[in-house]
């Protein structure tokens, strides 16, 4: 079994895209691989054949913070320290299931390789989100991994029984406003995007036009959601202090992938304030469900008490440092 | 080590701002004992303690500084409200501590209280202390106990700036303090803490976490405690510790019943006897209980008013019980004076306006003052900062303890 990683060059990457289109209902972009620096694409062979594959991607890449399903403070405190090198492993996937173990094991070896020879040292994390990186769960403990910081819950909401709960959520203060992406111009985007560094890129301070040009990648990916994504915006201070991103990973079902407020702004309930104009939005299109992630158990109660959401799954991210 | 919450406010030299509005004993500090309805004639003070009132909004400035030393600990209580236990990776050194404490100083700070994690677990615990002092600064530091021997004893003896110490006693039972630490052992070792600390000549306060597995707990503890010269805390475990089962936080009613508790044991046992006190976040404003807490008036949150949190690894809270949503900056990447001095930091207290109040607290009466309570407590409880559901004056009015005059069966 040969091990290597791939350039878009790759004649591989056909049958790559075909897995994950039939496996995952996605493609090798939504992920980032190969189109973004710091996305690093491996894959196992056998008579020349792809067997298996790795997408592992750079945690310092502002475009996954947006789709990462762990709390995004967790690793903060790793990521203060500029000399490591922090990835997640993003999908790990097998060809034949009872391949998975065997493989796994070598593409993280060679990405291990790898990531010796780019950093003075590194970290490599694992969420058991995505299906293939369930099925090789008994490895992670034997590689090294150990569980860090608080599970994420995966929470459910049905908006058929939304309006009951909506009349009881406050408006929001007078002075902010709701606007959906779809009506958005460059003005607000960049305080989106200043106020996204802000948010959550605090301690590693990357250059504002790289947060800029990521978001905006992250914005015209094909599975982002416009329709259901807003900003919210201070009229007194002109300037985004918050934001909801969306996906629509299944036609019907949007995804909630990311929430973020300025600090001062918190500690007022601002997303729950916001909820209702997502809901009646998705209501109108049709669409009944949808999901987010939370680390924090103080959301998931208020989530449930304030609009009946339901807590349909525990994501526990794994760590190994070298 | 459990206690996050701000510093108190109690100490033995009048100093700035503040004012001494009682020459009474302290639990843990602070507070104003208060005048229980019945508790006789003035009475000396158990040890020192004057008892000061939280200096003026105006007089904005870190008074009292909550600093993390480690996020380690030796314990793994349920209701930790950091899930200590092992060090964050890069925690502040020995020298970047001098540096903070030298600009708390300049700030016009006073108070530093060390805790964790557990304070004893670093190892260059002890010279941390030294620097608190060298920086001018008075000294208090809460500590689990496991890590007390006679030899720290002597040393903490031998701190002439050392202004307390408090030890985490949660149970008088063994077996529920060890369960709640996580730990069999932990008991005895708080106890033996709690008692040497004391015949060393330190001032000694215990402070008990309550949740529903202790809550029973209270009437030993006040047996356990009555007529040995240790101040008494009492405080109320927060939601928000990952270990912490929701299902065993303090409903409303038991919140309600720690109140009356304490308020009993006030006019009970005079102060001499049984120094207690809730801690300065329990309830406010109760129209029957009297003061319960460690404050003679309760006056809002502090954080970032008048005192401040400083976690291990740099990262600033205006206090450090609140929840993590709540950092405001590091003093790795500036220097403290700047970040306390930036007019745009701890604006849930500094940028208060009545119109963010919520719920019952919009409407009532203390809420300009109050500000919801603790911000804490508010923001783990129903995810806003302004909306207080534990607070004594709200039960005792939404449950109808109080009478009122427009509802039936109310006086008038
Ligand atoms: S109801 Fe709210 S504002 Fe009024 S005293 Fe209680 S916590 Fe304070
Ligand atoms: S958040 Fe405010 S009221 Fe609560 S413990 Fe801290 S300073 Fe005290």
């Amino acid at each position: 079994m040969d091990v290597r990683p791939l350039d878009p060059a790759d004649p591989a990457l056909a049958a790559i895209e075909e897995m994950l289109g039939e496996h995952y209902r996605s493609n090798l972009a939504s992920y980032g691989a190969l189109s973004r620096e710091g996305t690093v694409l491996f894959a196992c062979f056998e008579d020349s054949q792809p067997i298996a594959f790795g997408i592992f991607r750079n945690y310092r890449d502002p475009e996954l913070h947006v789709g990462s399903h762990i709390d995004l403070d967790q690793l903060a405190d790793i990521l203060q320290m500029e000399e490591v090198g922090l990835y997640q492993v993003a999908l790990l996937h097998a060809r034949h299931p009872d391949r998975l173990v065997e493989t796994t094991e070598a593409l993280l070896a060679a990405f291990e390789g790898w990531l010796v020879e780019h950093y003075q040292r590194h970290g490599i994390f694992i969420t058991l989100f995505e299906k293939g990186n369930r099925l090789a769960r008994p490895l992670y403990k034997r590689l090294g991994f150990k569980k860090v910081g608080r599970p994420s819950s995966l929470m459910r909401f049905d908006l058929h029984r939304s309006d009951r709960f909506f009349r009881k959520i406050p408006p929001l203060p007078e002075a902010l406003v709701v606007r959906f992406f779809e009506e958005v111009g460059e003005a607000e985007k960049e305080s989106f995007a200043e106020c996204y560094r802000t948010v959550f890129l605090r301690s590693a301070r990357p250059d504002p036009s790289s947060v800029f040009s990521a978001l905006t990648r992250v914005v015209s990916a094909p599975d982002f959601d416009p329709y259901l994504s807003c900003l919210l915006w201070s009229h007194q201070q002109e300037r985004v202090v918050g934001f909801m991103l969306a996906q629509r990973p299944e036609p019907l079902q949007p995804h909630i992938l990311v929430v973020g407020l300025l600090p001062e702004f918190r500690g007022q309930r601002l997303p729950l304030r916001c909820f209702p104009f997502i809901a009646r939005r998705a209501l109108a299109q049709g669409l009944s469900r949808g999901t987010f992630v939370t680390t924090q158990s103080m959301v998931v109660r208020l989530a449930m008490r304030a609009f009946g959401a339901r807590q349909i799954e525990r994501i526990q991210p794994y760590l190994k440092v070298g | 080590m459990t206690d996050r919450r701000a510093p108190e406010f109690a100490t033995d030299s009048a100093s700035g701002a503040a004012r001494v509005s009682a020459a009474r004993g302290g639990a843990l500090g602070n507070g104003d004992l208060g005048e229980p309805g019945n508790a006789g004639p003035e009475r000396p003070p158990v040890r020192g303690g004057g008892v000061i009132e939280p200096p003026e909004v105006a007089d904005r400035r870190p008074y009292s500084v909550n600093v993390e030393l480690t996020l380690a600990c030796n314990l793994r209580c349920r209701h930790c409200g950091s899930s200590a236990g092992k060090p964050r990776p890069d925690e502040l050194s020995l020298e970047e501590f001098a540096t903070c404490f030298a600009e708390l100083a300049q700030l016009g700070g006073e108070e530093v209280c060390l805790l964790g994690g557990e304070p004893l677990v670093r190892k260059d615990w002890e010279a941390i202390c030294h620097q608190v002092g060298e920086a001018g600064l008075r000294l208090v530091l809460i500590t689990n106990g496991m890590a007390v021997n006679d030899e720290v004893v002597r040393r903490m003896a031998a701190m002439p700036h050392l202004h307390r110490v408090g030890v985490s006693l949660d149970a008088a039972h063994a077996e529920i303090h060890d369960d709640l630490r996580g730990r069999s052992g932990s008991h005895a070792r708080a106890l033996w803490a709690l008692f040497s600390l004391r015949d060393a000549g330190i001032e000694v306060g215990a402070i008990t976490t309550l949740s529903r597995p202790n809550l029973e707990e209270l009437q030993p503890l006040a047996e356990l405690l009555l007529d040995q010269q240790i101040t008494w805390q009492i405080q109320v475990a927060s939601l928000g510790g990952t270990r912490f089962d929701s299902s065993d936080h303090l409903d409303r009613a038991a919140f309600y019943r720690v109140g009356q508790f304490i308020s009993e044991c006030r006019r009970r046992y005079p102060v001499d006897r049984l120094p207690v006190a809730g801690s300065h976040d329990i309830g406010h404003h109760s129209e029957i209980l009297g003061p319960t807490g460690e404050l003679a008036e309760w006056h809002g949150c502090g954080a970032g008013l008048y005192t401040l949190g400083i976690m291990s690894d740099g990262r600033i809270k205006g206090c450090l019980s609140q929840h993590d949503d709540f950092i405001e900056d590091n003093l790795r990447h500036r220097s403290l004076v700047d970040i306390w001095n930036d007019p745009n930091l701890f604006t849930r207290n500094r940028r208060f306006s009545v119109e963010q109040l919520e719920g019952f607290c919009r409407q009532c009466p203390y809420g300009a003052t109050c500000r919801a309570g603790c911000s804490n407590v508010a923001y783990t409880t129903t995810g806003c900062t302004f909306d207080n559901p534990f607070c004594f004056y709200r039960i005792e009015q939404e449950d109808g303890l109080v009478a009122h005059p427009d509802r039936p069966g109310g006086a008038g």
